[in-house]
């Protein structure tokens, strides 16, 4: 049977129907995780079933195994993910960050607007440390417990946070699920973040505060009659209450930094960074004291096995050439100028990761970037994408973890909704000055050549 | 990321919120007095109260009262020791544990525990290493919470210099209607999640954790704090049954209150030794 559909693929004119099929299953699968139809974990997996079932049958794949060798390529963003779990779940149980976080909002004394910018500081710190998700809800809380404290309306300071968390994944390479998976498939050194992606991660987390601030000016002032009472309530924190064990708290903090000076020094030592993480993680473990069935628990098996759908699907369409087409396409587009080049790709990452969750919108373009690479400069192609594929996110409400969870939040805990108009006029504006601010520096970048050299991918 | 992660970080800056500090330092002994009773018992009842003299760096004084006449033995027993002092007595009073007490504290002992004004270490089955035992005591929060600072206070004497200290503090939502701080909160039994309990558990022992984290460097010792659900006496045993310190919580007078009667349930089931405060 197999054979014989493959025959007929091959007679009928094997690229165009199985790229159109192989393509529109992909368009499928995304258009039901955007809409929330399914599951994102059910839809990336019937996604890769449907693909490469097609695959098999269009001959777009010789046999099976060519599935494992897909799968052989990203297994180091899996085992990234999954030490890093590991490490940040034992680092929080420590009380380490919540630590730090109560003794830096106790420096605010209460006043909203200072109390805003160290919530927006935190947030950052916080992302660039632990991810996306376990930094956002650290000072998510932090947030609404203070906000409730001092009764303050605690819309400004959650949509504040969902928005400058973005701007935190961008700090180092593994900060963000999808820094890291383009770092990682472009092969981008830890210490080049430093010179082109920590500038930015500040720089689009000072326009967050600003236009934040802006928008909400009349929330975030507080009675000048109360500033005392604020100033005492704020002092009631003790963030030594939030250390349940001092050892683990040191262990915790010193395990953390040998684990960043482990992924700064990976590539000179000529190890990965799953291997930093994966040592990290079992170090964690080991001089936690925890229980390894509960350390590995509070892995991220959804975003896993989520990739493992989308990393199978997407291997599918790239295979049936597909890809390097929308390459050719955005290229031509470009007409060979690495700055129109850099704005198609910036603008069209950053609308479609607000669209959709931006791991697919990062997955999807990591091929055709690679593409793109070989007629144009790689650099402001994969720091485009990079930074482009996690500030996107700021465009809608669902575009970035950080938002779905300081929105969700916020409705649970009786602080208000935010409208898809409201957020609008303060995310998406957010998003298109940060985007204006990510393009200049690209710009200059490209223009003056100040990218550190690159390897050439294999 | 769940609601249910939310609601548990959240409840833990609930908890850094403390409304009422408390103080606490290593509570000063008078003296050590160790009660011998002619029963097994003795050797182990010798070793701590050796080592809690040595430790709190107090006089230690051994007493043998007469097993055969209650009355008069537990008249001994309130004379030895007075507020501050340590009795370190046998249970059950003038018979050996292992061979026929396991059931019975003794009304000797139910009788000090009820009148004596000393803190009173309950020795019943034999410790292996005494200075180990005092030097990571657990100290069960809610046996009896009014009594926990002077409880951990206490514990404190024994575990600075080199000890470790875990305090354990716990909720029960079967038991809620006899929780006078969660029936103060006045919580639906909808709104009891595993989450909204152990915030619970934070708050409650948020304050003795702030200021024992604050000062365990001064005092050289190795705070933890650890929150569980359920059954206070039973979480209390099985956190222990590894650890072997010594127990140590609040003694409420009265023999009948909640608090007495948990604390006798406690004394009663462990193979540590019991300081009841």
């Amino acid at each position: 049977m197999l054979t014989a559909v493959q025959e007929v693929a091959h007679e009928g004119g094997v690229g165009s129907l199985p790229m159109a099929v192989l393509g529109l299953t992909m368009l499928g699968t995304y258009a039901l995780i955007a809409t929330g139809k399914l599951h994102k974990v059910t839809a990336a997996l019937l996604g890769a079933i449907a693909c490469t079932i097609l695959a098999l049958l269009f001959g777009v794949l010789d046999d099976y195994d060519e599935i494992h060798h897909v799968l052989a390529k990203d297994i180091g963003v899996l085992g990234v993910i999954v030490g890093t779990s590991i490490l940040v779940d034992v680092s929080g149980k420590s009380g380490l960050f919540q630590f730090l976080a109560v003794k830096i909002a106790k420096r605010a004394k209460g006043d909203p607007q200072k109390l805003f910018t160290s919530l927006i500081i935190l947030t950052v710190v916080f992302v660039s440390l632990l991810t996306i998700a376990p930094g956002t809800l650290i000072v998510v809380s932090l947030g609404l417990v203070l906000c409730r404290t001092l009764k303050l309306e605690p819309k400004p300071y959650l949509v504040g946070i969902a928005i400058s968390a973005n701007s935190g994944a961008l700090v180092t390479f593994a900060s963000g699920i999808c820094t890291l998976m383009v770092g990682s498939a472009a092969q981008l050194p830890y210490m080049h973040f430093f010179v082109v992606s920590t500038p930015m991660a500040i720089a689009t987390a000072m326009v967050a505060w600003f236009v934040v601030k802006r928008f909400y000016k009349q929330d975030l002032t507080g009675d000048p009659a109360t500033a005392g009472e604020r100033a005492d309530a704020v002092a009631a924190f003790d963030e030594w209450a939030m250390v349940s064990d001092r050892r683990l708290f040191w262990r915790s903090a010193i395990l953390l930094a040998l684990t960043i000076v482990g992924f700064a020094t990976a590539q000179p030592l000529g190890v990965g960074l799953d291997f930093v993480a994966m040592a990290g993680g079992a170090a964690a473990i080991l001089f936690s004291g925890q229980n390894p069935e509960e350390a590995i628990k509070k892995v991220n098996w959804t975003v896993i096995v989520f990739f493992i759908g989308l990393f199978v699907m997407i291997g599918c369409v790239e295979h049936s050439g597909l890809l390097q087409k929308a390459a050719g396409l955005l290229s031509d587009i470009s007409g060979g100028s690495v700055h129109i080049a850099t704005v198609v790709l910036v603008v069209f990452t950053a609308v479609t990761s607000g669209i959709m969750d931006n791991i697919p919108v990062a997955a999807t373009m990591i091929p055709i970037v690679a593409t793109m690479t070989e007629a144009l400069p790689a650099a402001p192609l994969w720091w485009g994408l990079t930074i482009s594929a996690n500030l996107g996110g700021n465009g809608t409400p669902i575009g970035s973890i950080s938002g779905v969870i300081a929105l969700s939040a916020l409705a649970e805990s009786g602080g208000g909704k935010v409208s898809w108009g409201e957020w609008f006029r303060v995310g998406a504006v957010c998003m298109l000055i940060q985007i204006l601010v990510v393009l200049a520096w690209l710009f200059m970048f490209t223009t003056f050549d100040l990218y550190p050299s690159l390897t050439p991918i294999n | 990321m769940t609601d249910k992660d939310l609601q548990e970080q959240m409840a833990q800056f609930e908890a850094a919120r403390i409304t009422a500090p408390v103080e606490l330092s290593p509570q000063a002994v008078g003296q050590i007095v160790a009660v011998h009773d002619g029963t097994d018992q003795d050797a182990s009842v010798d070793a701590l109260a050796a080592a809690m003299a040595e430790r709190a760096a107090v006089k230690l004084q051994t007493i043998t009262p007469r097993v055969t006449d209650e009355d008069a033995a537990v008249a001994e027993l309130l004379a030895a020791a007075g507020k501050g002092d340590v009795l370190v007595v046998p249970s059950p009073f003038g018979r050996d544990y292992l061979a026929e007490g396991q059931l019975s504290l003794s009304t000797t002992i139910d009788l000090v525990l009820a009148k004596s004004e000393a803190a009173i270490c309950v020795v019943r089955a034999p410790v292996e290493d005494a200075v180990e035992t005092i030097m990571h005591p657990l100290v069960a929060l809610q046996i009896d919470r009014h009594h926990k600072v002077q409880a951990t206070s206490l514990a404190l004497t024994f575990a600075k210099n080199g000890g470790e200290i875990l305090l354990l503090s716990t909720v029960d939502p079967h038991n809620r209607v006899r929780d006078e701080e969660l029936l103060a909160r006045n919580l639906d039994p909808g709104d009891l999640s595993p989450e909204v309990l152990s915030g619970l558990a934070t708050a409650r022992a948020a304050a003795l954790t702030a200021e024992l984290q604050r000062h365990a460097g001064d005092w050289d010792l190795t705070p933890m704090v650890h929150f569980a659900l359920g059954d206070t006496v039973e979480l209390t045993l099985e956190e222990n049954e590894n650890r072997k310190g010594l127990l140590v919580a609040g003694r409420d007078p009265d023999a009948r209150s909640e608090e007495a009667q948990r604390a006798r349930r406690l004394v009663l089931a462990s193979s540590s030794p019991v300081l009841l405060v």
